[in-house]
Parts: C-alpha cells; sequence; structure tokens
C-alpha cells in the first residue's frame, strides 16, 4: 500500500483551506478531493473512493458534527478515518466531535507536517510510535 | 396560517410543519415574530433552519441582526454558522454591532467578526480587519487576513505583505491566497518581492498566486525567477501561459519573448514529458513565435504521439516562413512524410 493509492476527501467552506490542505499534503503524495460544506462531502462520498476524511466544524449548511454523524450511520463507513480540523478549541466542541466518531480532533493552525504525521498515521503509513513532528495536537 | 397558529406550529409541530410555520412567519414583522424566527435557526432540523435563514434573507433588518449575534455563541455549530451566514449578508443593517464583536474577549467571535466583515463584501470593512490583524490569537488573525483577501482592497496590501514572511506557515499560506485575490499591480509586486526569501516548498504556491493575481506587471519578473529558482521554473512557465498568458500575448516581441520561448522549448527537450503540458508549451510557442525555437517543435514533432504531433503541425507551418532554408525544407519533408503516412493507414 503506497500513499499514492490513496484518496483525501476535505470539507471546508474556505477555498484557502482547500489549497493549504492540498499544499501540506502534497509531500505524502496523497490524491485530494474537495468539497465545501457537510451536504456537498457526502456527495462526493457516495461516488469516490475515499480513504479518510479532514472535516472543519464550522460549516454553512451541513456543519462538521452533523456530516461525521451521517457518515457514521452507515454502516460500511464506520471505519473511515476521519480528522476534525478546526478553529473550535474549547472541551464541549471536541466532545461534540468525538461523540459524533471522528478519529482525531486538531485545533487549527497545525502545522503542515503535523497535518502530513496525522494523516499517514490514520492511514497506516506510518510508525505511529514515532513521535509527532512540530509537537502533538490536541 | 394566522400568525398565532404558525408560532404555535413552529415551536411544537413536526419538521415539515415547522418548516411551513416559519416561512408563512415572514409575513409578520413584529417582534415577537421575528424572535421565533431567529430563535428556529437553532432547530435540531437542518430543513428548518434553512427555512428560517431563508425567512430572514427576504424579511431581516437591523433588529434582526441584533437577535443573530448572540445566537453566534451558540454550542450547537450548525445554529452558530447559520447565523453567521445570514448576518453575512445582512450585516449592513447595523455594522456598528458587527464590527463591535472584533472588540470581543472570546477568540471565537472575533473570528465570526472577521468571517461576516469578509462576507460583507465591502471595502468600507477593511479598517476593522486592519485592526484584527494585530490581534494576540493567531486563529484570529489568519481569518481576518482571509476576509481582506475576500474583500479584495488594494490598501490592504502594505497590511498583509509582512504576513507573507510569518513565522506560522498557515497563515503565511492565507496571505499567499489573500493577496491573489486583491487586483492591481501592488498585490502582485508584494507576491513577486516575497519569492526570493519564501521557503522553496511554498514559491510554487506563490508563483500560482501571482497568475491567479494577474497583473501583467508580473510577467517580466516573474520568468526571472525561472533562473534563479529551478524549482518553480515549470510553476512559471505554466502560469505564463495560463493565467498571464493574454498579458504575454500583449507585449511585442523582443528580449522578452525570445527568453521564454527558449524556456519554453528547453521544457520540450524533458524526458518524459506528458501529453497535456507538451501541447501547453507548443501552443504557447506557436503564439508568441520564436523561430530560433523550430528545431524543438519539431523534434516533438517527430515523437509520433498524436496529440502532440496535432499540436506541433500549426505551429511549424506558422514557424517555416521565419525559418533558415534548410530548416524549412526540413519541416516540409517531415509534414510531407507524415502525410503519406497518414494516407497510406487510411
Amino acid at each position: 500500500v503506497t500513499a499514492t493509492s490513496k484518496t483525501i476527501l476535505l470539507i471546508d467552506d474556505s477555498q484557502t483551506v482547500h489549497r493549504m490542505l492540498q499544499w501540506a499534503l502534497k509531500p505524502a503524495g496523497v490524491g485530494t478531493l474537495t468539497a465545501s460544506d457537510g451536504k456537498e462531502g457526502l456527495e462526493v462520498l457516495g461516488r469516490e473512493a475515499v480513504d479518510l476524511i479532514i472535516v472543519d466544524m464550522n460549516m454553512p449548511g451541513m456543519d462538521g458534527v452533523e456530516f461525521v454523524r451521517s457518515v457514521r450511520a452507515m454502516p460500511e463507513r464506520q471505519e473511515l478515518p476521519i480528522i476534525m480540523l478546526t478553529t473550535e478549541r474549547r472541551d464541549q466542541d471536541m466532545k461534540l466531535a468525538y461523540d459524533a466518531g471522528v478519529d482525531m480532533y486538531l485545533v487549527k493552525p497545525s502545522s503542515p507536517p503535523v497535518i502530513r504525521y496525522k494523516v499517514l498515521s490514520l492511514l497506516g503509513l506510518q510508525d505511529v510510535g514515532n513521535e509527532a513532528p512540530g509537537g502533538a495536537a490536541p | 396560517m394566522n400568525r398565532e397558529s404558525a408560532l404555535r406550529t413552529l415551536s411544537d409541530g413536526d419538521t415539515q410543519s415547522r418548516r411551513v410555520a416559519v416561512r408563512a412567519l415572514g409575513q409578520w414583522n413584529d417582534p415577537e415574530t421575528l424572535t421565533a424566527i431567529v430563535g428556529a435557526l437553532n432547530d435540531h432540523s437542518r430543513d428548518v433552519q434553512e427555512a428560517a435563514s431563508d425567512t430572514l434573507l427576504e424579511v431581516g433588518d437591523s433588529r434582526a441582526v441584533q437577535l443573530l449575534v448572540p445566537l453566534l455563541r451558540s454550542d450547537s455549530p450548525s445554529g452558530r454558522n447559520f447565523a453567521r451566514l445570514v448576518l453575512e449578508r445582512l450585516g449592513k443593517a447595523d455594522p456598528q454591532l458587527i464590527i463591535g464583536l472584533s472588540h470581543d474577549p472570546d477568540p471565537r467571535m472575533r473570528i465570526f467578526c472577521s468571517n461576516i466583515l469578509g462576507g460583507m463584501c465591502d471595502h468600507d470593512f477593511a479598517p476593522a480587519l486592519h485592526h484584527l490583524l494585530k490581534d494576540s490569537d493567531v486563529n484570529v488573525r489568519d481569518a481576518a487576513i482571509v476576509a481582506l483577501g475576500r474583500l479584495g482592497a488594494s490598501e490592504s496590501v502594505p497590511r498583509l505583505a509582512p504576513f507573507l514572511a510569518t513565522e506560522e506557515p498557515w497563515v503565511r499560506f492565507s496571505a499567499i491566497d489573500a493577496l491573489s485575490k486583491i487586483p492591481g499591480p501592488e498585490a502582485g509586486a508584494a507576491l513577486l518581492a516575497s519569492i526570493p526569501t519564501m521557503e522553496s516548498e511554498l514559491r510554487e504556491a506563490v508563483v500560482d498566486a501571482i497568475g491567479q493575481q494577474g497583473s501583467p506587471s508580473s510577467v517580466e519578473p516573474l520568468l526571472e525567477f525561472c533562473d534563479r529558482y529551478p524549482e518553480v521554473k515549470r510553476a512559471v512557465l505554466r502560469v505564463l501561459s495560463g493565467p498571464l498568458k493574454p498579458a504575454v500575448l500583449a507585449r511585442p516581441p523582443g528580449p522578452f519573448t525570445e527568453r521564454l520561448s527558449a524556456a519554453l522549448a528547453a521544457e520540450l527537450d524533458r524526458p518524459a514529458l506528458d501529453d497535456r503540458w507538451t501541447m501547453t508549451v507548443l501552443e504557447m510557442l506557436g503564439a508568441i513565435g520564436g523561430a530560433a525555437q523550430a528545431p524543438a517543435v519539431l523534434k516533438a514533432l517527430r515523437t509520433g504521439l498524436p496529440k502532440v504531433v496535432a499540436a506541433a503541425i500549426p505551429v511549424l507551418i506558422r514557424l517555416q516562413p521565419a525559418v533558415d532554408r534548410a530548416l524549412a525544407a526540413e519541416i516540409r519533408e517531415s509534414l510531407s512524410l507524415l502525410n503519406a503516412g497518414r494516407k497510406e493507414r487510411s
């Protein structure tokens, strides 16, 4: 299994964040798809093979938490790795996200090496025993 | 449905009934009704939230803005985001209330303030965002940068340019992206000036941003970076052959076009070129002329790759009159051979 065979779905209402994440993930060699809210994310998920999702919490339309709940309601998507990447740093928001079913909660701004490391770890392409670069995210 | 019945349904009806009720309530304009409509943005059904949002966009005014601002503190992500979305459209009805959020002790509110001011698409709000560029919270600064990009005000360029050298890569990237959205030569110049000190892996993003920014004055300095920073050569040529192509073609033939055509022709010598890039290079060479590059185009023709051949033929036909006799004969011969081969196959 190689990173080039993996596809990451990026869901955020900011195209700047899409581009930032695409740039951050480029050295990892993974492919990316983008969506601007949870509803569009579900549409992409319905027609494309996706190996991991990075989703924002605050989005108009379907927000990140509702999106994650919808994904986890699909029996075939129970194990699909999901990272929530958000500016929300309150414990209650983190709990909301974990209760919905995310695998990891990262607070912006996470450095590009940290994002790459977390993505590759969740994809099983990196030794998770190594210390995360640039400091551990919450 | 009368007002009382609609208010009652909105509080205890099923989803479909609540959706219909919140739409119907748009016809009344009293404070109680408006409060109920705003409250429906926190409904647990997204259909009802969307219906409330649609109603507010139709009938909302400064009173709605006052009711919506507290909703930004909602514990429900969807509730606060619907409030943000509606405020982006209605905020002009009471801009001071939105600007006042830039002094809120909660950084989340200052982020929402940036989001909303950016979505209000009015340069008058740039000063409030400039203030947020000095915020102690990195995410507030980042949100203000993104918002200033959305506003596209050229007076923000001197305030954004220092963020191209900030230590935080996320913020640096946002500054690159924001400047790419601001028209005028100042933003292009700021991006160009950042290239020498920018970390090498971000230089390509800067080059792309310069292309997207589209300032004709960026064209010549950009080509100079080809030689200084080989890692961005392909990106520079891609941008000059893409978004900045009209600015390139507007320039008279001369040293600049000669240098560009030489750089493009050198691309044809690279091993394992993909068809699409080769075609782009050939089309650009055809557009800017450059007879000196005819041998490189002829070499591309001889690859025999159908798409590359199709792109090379018109370029060679165009360059043929400007090349020396020997080369012109070589081109004619290659084209004849190609033609004969095609006839034979058919």
